[in-house]
């Protein structure tokens, strides 16, 4: 799943070291677009629904944060 | 009370002994009623309409909070019986009695902005439009009273309902303690807009005296009265001459004007925003940023994000994300792709939300086709930066332009600047018409001679006046580079010496007091003797 | 809060205080304008004055000082009367000019002049007042002086047309003139802005029309009389109460100079009014008095209005013989305490001297 996450994210901005980046949404890395291209991504490649309510800094801010959201969101 | 007086360090200062002194328990009582009193000495009449506001998202959020406390507990209750649709299917009944709610809410509140802010505007545009199809005046014009901060607090209260729709934390059970947080006075007549989980709390807890905060709250309050008493309302003299006579101008004059205007209003909002979180701070509140050095901005979009922030981070919560996310903006995507191609129809719902967000804030900002024009300004140059992007960049490659060099990002903050500045004709320009009358001949009459002929003179401002100005930009810029770089300001001063600081606060209080632009000035003609 | 904290707190306020209040003394009415006129002189000098020295103040316009030589009755008399006037001096203002003096002088006598009784001179400019108000230190009085300058405002305009009505200035920068002065910093300041000067010649100050002559046409005196306004007499009445309440007695005087037909029934119509108060006046434009002064129209004035000094060496020795006659003030000539007055009547007699001698 991981792998997966990544091509989307390096797909969505190469020029970002998202390994390593701790602070994606609180120091401005991705802004209000690619959060919502992101989350389009995300929701059709895992089959969830991931809601406006879910778009807080603490669930994007690492690649980590996103994976627990995405585990979060196809067990419910 | 306007926070450029007397009265309101009088207040402060009065207000803060009081705080410090009254026991915890009933510091926010302190808060609350210091509030009242602020916003009743502007007007008695408007306390009405915050006070209904008040009531009408208290109430809802309080139903809100409960449907949400029942779902959650029989949810809890019926945990091992429930497989997953079932649980889907109470959230979606739970979810559209919340709505309901919500709709209700919204529509009194967001009524009654729209009411007291708009209808006139509406009326006015119907009325024009029937007139065209010979129909006469039909919707009459009313004289309204325009409630202070109401543009605010009916964002804060609107962003609270929805919070609590979305569940994001419990709803506040106590009226008293949440009128104080959709009045907090520092913060009610221009924002930050605040968000309730992050400043309520602050607001309700007691907080002790402290020393260096006090002293970082002052500093903060008297660094906004520098930007506003000498840059802001001295920049002011000449933008208002122009905008007032906009046909006696052209070239460079006009496009120093809306420049000047950017930089005015800048000054003086920023700076009141100054005043608000220094006045916070002493009290022992933390209020939001509303802005990060906007002129540094390389883009409209980072201008955006630097510029009143709250508004910004308000309009991406509670209208881009919902919009753009939304199962109707992601068929029409889908549907588009078809006609505009992969790139575009996967963009278009943002585009979409994006555009419509920025005619919102251009609406937000007053109710007049100009400001219309002033989103749309702003909204056509990013959805355009952004469709042109991969052009744009095919280009830079071919010209072999180093886009990560020092001069490169220069000229995108003078690009960023310009484009703001012209966009500033909007929202400035006494109408939409004018406007683009304006822009038109800042571009076609070009007159550099007026940079050495002494026109910039005429505005009503001299030499001396313009000194000022530039040493105080240049003030401006040290402090925003160092800024950009991380260093805090304040915590440098505290560094130094005591000397040195009280040289450095007691110089800056000079300095306002001799060269800020207040009073009814002083013409040195009118003391030669005058007998008769 | 530590104590140390508090009291470093109080530290930094006394400091900045007294730096603001430096700045305030400094950024005040202009002194270079007007230095000729000495408006800030006259008010230091008079709150340098020793305590209860003098026994007469004398108000009104211009005029006053421009025919008064203290020096003169003083070497005469031994009397200390002193001017305290400005340019066209508000007359609604005279009972806070008073009490401002009586604070610090127990004056037996007040002499008030009644020219600025004319409606124009009652016209409440905003530099009239400032003469007055910008001048006194900060008290009370000031600030009640100010309130009532502000009521004039309203007043006047309702015996004007309404062009010619005038606009009040803001309340703000007349209570706390450093709003509208602090923008001096523009057309610059001067040394005595900030070292205040002082002259001492006990109300006198170099002006140099004072040694200039100006052939004027004699007055043509009228018994004529009109109708003063209401605004007009409740100021004559203002300062006829003060006499009252205070026991402090006061003499309306007309100053003798070349006056107009327009100007001369306005004046005697004030002074008509005071006589039939019972108020005590004595007329200086008539021809019975211009040749008492022995008043030469060809040579004693600078100006239509007003006196040069030699004009002021004929006034004071008629008015001083006056006042000594009929007041009794105390001769105090040889006393430790006065012993500035000799200086300034040395310095007076220098002044004239050289004066003329420039002149001619």
């Amino acid at each position: 799943m991981k792998e997966e996450l990544m091509s989307i994210l390096t797909d969505l901005r190469p020029d970002v070291d998202f390994e390593n980046e701790e602070k994606l949404i609180d120091d401005g890395v991705l802004d209000s677009f690619d959060i919502v291209s992101l989350v389009s991504e995300l929701n059709s490649e895992f089959d969830i629904e991931i809601n406006v309510m879910d778009l807080e800094p603490e669930n994007f801010n690492t690649v980590e944060a996103m994976l627990e959201l995405i585990v979060k969101m196809q067990e419910e | 009370m306007d926070f450029i007086s007397a009265t309101f360090i009088g207040f402060v200062i009065i207000l803060s002994c009081i705080y410090f002194i009254v026991p915890d328990k009933v510091k926010w009582c302190v808060l609350l009623a210091g509030s009242y009193i602020f916003y009743m000495a502007s007007s008695v009449k408007a306390l009405c309409f915050l006070i209904i506001t008040t009531i009408v998202t208290f109430v809802c959020g309080r139903i809100l909070g409960n449907i949400n406390d029942g779902q959650k507990k029989y949810l809890e209750e019926h945990k091992g019986e429930l497989n997953r649709e079932q649980k889907k299917e109470i959230k979606a009944r739970t979810s559209k009695k919340k709505k309901r709610i919500v709709a209700l809410a919204v529509l009194i509140n967001l009524g009654l902005l729209i009411f007291l802010k708009y209808f006139n505007f509406i009326g006015g545009n119907i009325n024009s439009l029937l007139a065209h199809f010979g129909v006469n005046g039909q919707v009459p014009h009313l004289s309204l009273l325009l409630p202070l901060g109401i543009s605010f607090y009916t964002l804060q209260s609107i962003a609270y309902i929805v919070d609590l729709y979305r569940g994001k934390y419990a709803a506040d059970r106590n009226f008293f303690k949440f009128s104080l947080f959709m009045s907090f006075f520092p913060q009610i007549v221009q924002g930050p807009i605040a968000r309730y989980d992050h400043l309520a709390h602050q607001l309700y807890e007691p907080h002790k005296f402290e020393y260096n905060r006090v002293t970082q709250g002052a500093q903060l309050i008297l660094w906004g009265f520098m930007k506003k008493l000498i840059l802001a309302d001295r920049l002011a003299v000449a933008v208002n001459l122009v905008f007032d006579n906009p046909d006696s101008y052209q070239g460079f004059i006009l496009f120093f004007a809306a420049a000047g205007y950017g930089l005015q209003v800048y000054a003086d909002f920023s700076g009141g925003m100054d005043i608000a979180r220094g006045v916070a701070q002493i009290l022992g509140i933390d209020l939001a940023l509303n802005f990060e050095r906007p002129y540094f901005a390389c883009s409209i979009s980072e201008f955006w994000r630097r510029w009143h922030i709250t508004l910004g981070g308000w309009m991406r919560d509670y209208i881009f994300y919902p919009l753009s996310l939304s199962k109707a903006f992601a068929n029409l995507g889908k549907r588009t792709r078809k006609i505009f191609g992969n790139y575009v129809g996967k963009k278009l719902p943002t585009f979409l939300s994006m555009f419509i967000v920025f005619l919102l804030v251009g609406v937000w900002h007053g109710s007049s086709w100009k400001y219309v024009a002033y989103g749309v300004w702003n909204g056509v140059i990013i959805v355009s930066s952004i469709l042109l992007d991969p052009y744009y960049e095919k280009f830079l490659k071919k010209c072999r332009i180093d886009t990560e060099c020092f001069s490169w990002k220069f000229f995108q903050m003078m690009r960023t600047f310009v484009l703001c500045s012209f966009g500033r004709f909007f929202s400035r320009g006494i109408s939409c018409m004018t406007a683009v009358n304006m822009i038109k001949r800042t571009i076609t009459h070009p007159n550099p001679w007026v940079f050495f002929d002494g026109s910039f003179l005429q505005l009503g401002l001299d030499y001396k006046d313009f000194y000022v100005i530039f040493a105080f930009i240049i003030v401006l810029l040290v402090v925003g580079i160092m800024q950009e770089r991380g260093v805090h300001i304040r915590e440098k001063i505290a560094e130094q010496n005591l000397y040195f600081r009280w040289l450095l606060y007691i110089g800056a209080v000079v300095i306002v007091l001799i060269y800020g632009s207040y009073g009814p000035g002083y013409n040195a003609g009118e003391f030669i003797y005058q007998q008769f | 809060m530590t104590k140390k904290q508090g009291l470093r707190l109080v530290l930094f306020s006394l400091i900045l205080g007294v730096i603001v209040c430096a700045l305030i003394r400094v950024f005040g009415m202009p002194t270079d304008r007007d230095t000729a006129l000495g408006v800030m002189k006259r008010y230091n000098d008079f709150y340098d004055e020793p305590e209860n020295t003098w026994d007469c103040v004398l108000l009104g316009t211009s005029c006053v000082d421009r025919q008064w030589a203290a020096p003169l009755a003083w070497k005469e008399y031994g009397m200390a009367v002193y001017a305290m006037n400005t340019d066209v001096q508000p007359m609604y203002l005279t009972t806070y000019l008073l009490d401002e003096v009586r604070k610090t002088q127990d004056v037996s006598l007040a002499v008030v002049d009644v020219r600025g009784i004319k409606f124009s001179s009652l016209k409440p400019t905003e530099v009239r007042v400032r003469r007055v108000t910008d001048s006194m230190r900060f008290s009370l009085n000031r600030l009640k002086a100010i309130k009532r300058a502000m009521e004039v405002y309203s007043e006047y305009n309702l015996y004007v047309d309404e062009d010619e009505k005038i606009k009040k200035p803001g309340r703000a920068p007349m209570y706390f003139s450093f709003l509208k002065y602090h923008s001096r910093w523009k057309d610059g300041l001067f040394r005595d802005d900030f070292i205040r000067p002082v002259n001492d010649m006990k109300g006198i100050y170099g002006a140099p029309d004072a040694f200039h002559v100006e052939e004027v046409e004699p007055t043509e005196v009228t018994d004529a009389v009109c109708e003063l306004n209401p605004l007009q007499k409740e100021v004559l009445d203002e300062i006829v109460q003060y006499g009252e309440d205070t026991g402090l007695e006061l003499l309306f005087t007309s100053s003798p100079s070349r006056l107009g037909n327009s100007e001369q029934p306005e004046i005697n119509a004030a002074i008509r009014y005071l006589e039939e108060k019972g108020a005590k006046v004595i007329n200086f434009n008539t021809q019975e008095k211009y040749e008492e002064i022995g008043l030469d129209f060809s040579n004693d004035l600078y100006n239509a209005h007003h006196m040069n000094s030699r004009g002021a060496i004929k006034f004071t020795e008629y008015f001083a013989k006056y006042l000594h006659e009929n007041y009794k003030f105390e001769d105090k000539r040889g006393q430790e305490e006065y012993k500035e007055w000799d200086e300034a009547y040395d310095r007076y007699v220098k002044f004239f001297e050289e004066g003329w001698k420039e002149a001619e």
